[in-house]
């Protein structure tokens, strides 16, 4: 390391990209690249550095490691991470996924204005509070056996739609239709079946919520495209981001538990830290998971659509008007934690490659498959939390990304561990706080708020600013939250 | 206190540290400083339901993981805080078997003061070792 804290021998590619060569350390197939303002780079610890370059040492990984704006440590890849790897001689890692498998955002968009809500505001958060269970054993309505929750773990979305809990806009306007094919139940665990089972319709805990928040007029940066999304100055919308819930971890964990079994064994591969364990992509082990980890993402993007239909009923109750009179259409809904097999154009020639995303989400540029039909000459949506207190963002994909296999940030990353958050603010307060700026918080837990303060995050305006300035995605507006569900 | 979170191994997420003088003593505390991550006063929680906790590994580490993983298991799919106060460690062939009964209630926001959720045990970091003075764990929650 320099004595500024950062590796011996990174350099400047630009004002937001830096490259540690592969000469770092040994067995780097290629380079780390991270991308960062020189101050957010000074802000990342150094296991983030550490992480990187170790996962720049994956078999089969093309062109580089890389970090995203937002990357801060995490287990194995660093959280904010992208690799990309060949299908054929590459592997597959459950640590370039995570533990919180298809851990997502969604934005939805009202037709209400911030002047027509303040009014309910509290009754609002109350009835979101109570309608979606949040917090340690929380548990949601619906009742489901396990063959039907395998049903779910194969479908997605699509198992919402035949239930009643979804219009088919909803699935149009999310992530892979709200459901990846090759989703086969038989990979997962009855474990993580018996785990997961009770836990469809809620939000879990730590850096999850769901925000009522705001479109404020200085706030819509390409005014074509946030009307083209559906946003207009003062408008009310909401945002949720939670994950797979205990069966997606349970996923994870089963496959890591297995991977570490076989992985020098069988497969002859040494990694750095037991986090990045790793089969090849096409071993039986290796497809296994993919299946399993699939299953996880359909359950997620199920889960969030359970949550989306709650949303609906709270505020048809809360405002005493359907929920098509409202509006509450579904903007987008992105995952931040998944692999997937795309098609991506590398060294010239278009070929098929799979893309590790860990806190990394995909962003797709205008024209790609994949991007809804209505917002074909847009770009994907790509929506990123900042913390509780400082706001969200709406932003594009584009073109610039094509490096990075159109992957940008995902959040605004810690900086600040939670156990010294814990004792350094007080959640009671940080409520209070907030009420008196206009932000209402419903939680489950004064003691897991204090965890999410802002001042353990990094500058979210920072993040974006990165993302735009590096062109890997474009900022289209930011949303103030309001009001505000944490468990 | 045989156990204390620590600073400096994660941003993202709580670590732990235990130390006793017998194995299954730091099995006890490390699956306290869990449940400690979650329930802000572990003796809130009533030994009203039970639970036989069965665990096989190939390693002391594995063990320990599984056996943590297993109150993780309880938590989400019967919604239980269970907390054990003895467990027995046997070898097995060339492995271990640890035996213990977990003893709790169902999470109940309005009893327990509850604090944040643990989705997995990690392996980051992930140290179990013995010592002059007994036994030491150093556990990551993914939180």
């Amino acid at each position: 390391m320099t004595d500024e804290g950062l590796p011996q021998g990174i350099k400047r590619i630009s004002d937001t990209l830096w490259e540690i060569p592969p000469e770092y350390k040994e067995g780097m197939r290629v380079p780390a690249r991270i991308f960062a303002t020189e101050k957010l780079l000074h802000e990342m610890d150094a296991a983030v550095f550490d992480q990187v370059t170790n996962v720049a040492t994956l078999p089969g990984i093309l062109r580089a490691a890389y970090c995203m704006p937002d990357g801060h440590s995490g287990y194995g890849f660093p959280i904010g991470g992208v690799a990309a790897m060949d299908p054929e001689r590459g592997v597959i890692s459950p640590g370039g996924i995570g533990f919180d498998i298809n851990c997502g955002m969604r934005l939805i968009t009202t037709e209400l204005t911030e002047d027509e809500v303040k009014p309910r505001l509290r009754d609002l958060v109350e009835g979101l509070f109570r309608s979606v269970p949040s917090g340690v054993g929380s548990t949601g309505f619906v009742k489901l056996t396990a063959d039907e929750f395998r049903e779910v773990a194969e479908r997605g979305a699509r198992w919402c739609l035949k239930r009643g809990y979804a219009r088919p806009e909803d699935l149009e306007y999310t992530e892979d239709g709200g459901c990846v094919e090759g989703a086969d139940s038989e990979t997962v665990s009855d474990h993580a079946i018996e785990r997961g089972l009770k836990q469809i319709g809620t939000l879990g805990s730590g850096n999850h919520y769901l925000e009522v928040q705001v479109v404020r007029p200085g706030n819509i940066f390409r005014e074509d495209l946030a009307r083209a999304f559906g946003l207009f100055p003062n408008q009310v919308v909401v945002m949720f981001h939670c994950g797979s819930r205990g069966f997606g971890h349970q996923v994870a964990s089963d496959y890591l538990s297995q991977f570490l079994k076989v992985m020098e064994p069988k497969y002859g591969i040494h990694v750095a830290d037991r986090e990045l364990a790793c089969t090849p992509f096409r071993s039986p082990e290796g497809q296994a998971y993919f299946s399993a980890m699939k299953c996880a993402i359909n359950m997620s993007f199920a889960n969030r659509q359970v949550i989306l239909h709650r949303v609906r009923e709270v505020f048809s109750e809360t405002f005493g008007r359907g929920p098509e009179d409202l509006g509450l259409r579904q903007v987008y809904d992105v995952a931040h934690n998944t692999a997937k097999l795309e098609r991506h154009v590398f060294d010239g020639k278009e070929r098929e490659v799979l893309v590790h995303r860990k806190g990394a989400t995909r962003a797709f540029a205008p024209g790609m498959p994949g991007v809804p039909q209505a917002f074909a000459k847009l770009g994907q949506p790509v929506i990123i939390g900042g913390s509780m207190e400082t706001g969200s963002y709406l932003l594009a994909g584009c073109a610039g990304s094509a490096e990075t296999f159109y992957s940008t940030a995902h959040g605004s990353g810690r900086t600040m561990s939670r156990t010294k958050a814990k004792k350094t603010f007080q959640g009671r307060k940080l409520a209070d706080d907030m009420a008196a700026r206009g932000i209402f918080v419903r939680t489950g837990s004064f003691a897991a708020l204090a965890e999410e303060a802002g001042a353990a995050y990094k500058n979210i305006d920072e993040v974006i600013g990165v993302t735009a300035a590096a062109g890997i995605s474009v900022p289209v507006a930011k949303f103030v939250p309001i009001g505000n569900v944490k468990g | 206190m045989p156990y204390q979170y620590i600073d400096g191994i994660t941003s993202a997420d709580m670590a732990f540290e235990a130390t006793e003088d017998t194995l299954e003593k730091l099995f006890v505390s490390c699956a306290d400083a869990l449940l400690g991550v979650m329930v802000t006063d572990l003796d809130a929680i009533e030994p009203r339901l039970e639970r036989k906790i069965h665990v096989e590994a190939d390693s002391i580490e594995d063990l320990l993981h599984d056996f943590l993983m297993k109150i993780v298991f309880f938590k989400d799919a019967e919604t239980l805080l269970l907390r054990t106060r003895s467990v027995s460690i046997q070898k097995r062939g060339p492995g271990y078997a640890l035996e213990a009964t977990g003893r709790g209630e169902t999470v109940n926001a309005a009893k327990h003061d509850l604090a944040s959720d643990v989705k997995a045990v990690t392996r980051h970091k992930f140290e179990i070792k013995k010592d002059a003075h007994g036994w030491r764990a150093v556990v990551v929650l993914d939180t």
